[in-house]
């Protein structure tokens, strides 16, 4: 037997199991931090944080303009105060 | 211009390309020199999960120092340098480890007549010590020369020399003395 010729059979290059570049290629991005493309489920969850963060503005909004409203009540509210009392110290 | 003139252009193109930071052109790197380094790894342990590890790893390094090579020879080179060297050190961190007959899988080629015998010598071959196993590997896997291994490993080529003929000779004397009974 031609135990060389044996060896250059067995000792082959080997591939390695199924998706082995998606595996080192999600270590690099994990290392480094590099966001990948991954398709629609990707997609998806980005559209979701958008509509939350969209919602949390619409929101903020509403409060900020109910914060407004009820200054210009308290303003409004004070000023016809200040009249009363005018007006009153005119009747008397 | 040849087909392998057209290759080798082709490889200079994508490792450009992935010194530049394209991350496809780096998965084609990958894909293009899995089999040499988790070849080499393999044959070494042999064990898929081990092997897988250190060929991640690997890689990993390559992508980190992928500035520092400057051509497709190299690359290979470097391949197989690091590779190499990251299993003798994890050899050296893991201490001797026992193989399970059950890892060395054997595929059944039609060149392979015997698949037992194709198992008897795998047996023998990971019963060999570290460098000479490495040598083997890098001789018959690579069809490299005892000049390349012994760059490739840090030894004089002497010593290359006589680490290939050791292990040869062990294993026609063993596989010889076996197939004798």
């Amino acid at each position: 037997m031609d135990i060389e010729s044996e060896l250059s059979h067995l000792l082959r290059r080997t591939e390695p199991p199924p998706g082995f570049a998606e595996r080192v290629l999600t270590r690099i991005d994990v290392e480094h931090r590099r966001p990948r493309r991954r398709g629609p489920a990707r997609a998806l969850a980005a559209a979701a944080l958008i509509a939350i963060a969209l919602g949390g503005w619409g929101l903020h909004v509403t409060l900020r303009a109910r914060d407004e409203v009820m200054t210009a009540m308290r303003i409004a509210s004070q000023k016809v105060a200040h009249a009363q009392r005018e007006v009153r110290g005119v009747s008397r | 211009m040849t087909a392998i003139a057209d290759a080798e252009c082709a490889v200079e193109d994508t490792l450009r390309r992935a010194q530049h930071g394209d991350h496809d052109a780096f998965a084609a790197i990958i894909s293009d020199y899995q089999g040499v380094v988790f070849g080499i790894a393999y044959n070494f342990f042999p064990h898929r999960a081990l092997a897988e590890e250190i060929a991640q790893e690997v890689f990993l390094q390559l992508y980190r120092n992928i500035a520092a090579i400057h051509s497709p020879p190299h690359l290979l080179y470097w391949l197989r340098q690091v590779t190499s060297r990251k299993c003798i050190d994890e050899m050296r961190r893991s201490g001797p480890r026992r193989v399970n007959l059950d890892d060395l899988e054997i595929a059944v080629t039609p060149r392979l007549i015997d698949p037992l015998i194709a198992r008897r010598l795998r047996e023998l071959i990971a019963a060999l010590p570290d460098m000479q196993r490495l040598i083997l590997t890098l001789r018959y896997q690579e069809e490299l020369g005892p000049a390349d291994i012994s760059r490739i490993v840090g030894m004089p080529e002497n010593t290359v020399k006589s680490y290939l003929h050791r292990a040869l000779t062990a294993l026609r004397k063993e596989f010889g003395g076996d197939r004798g009974h």
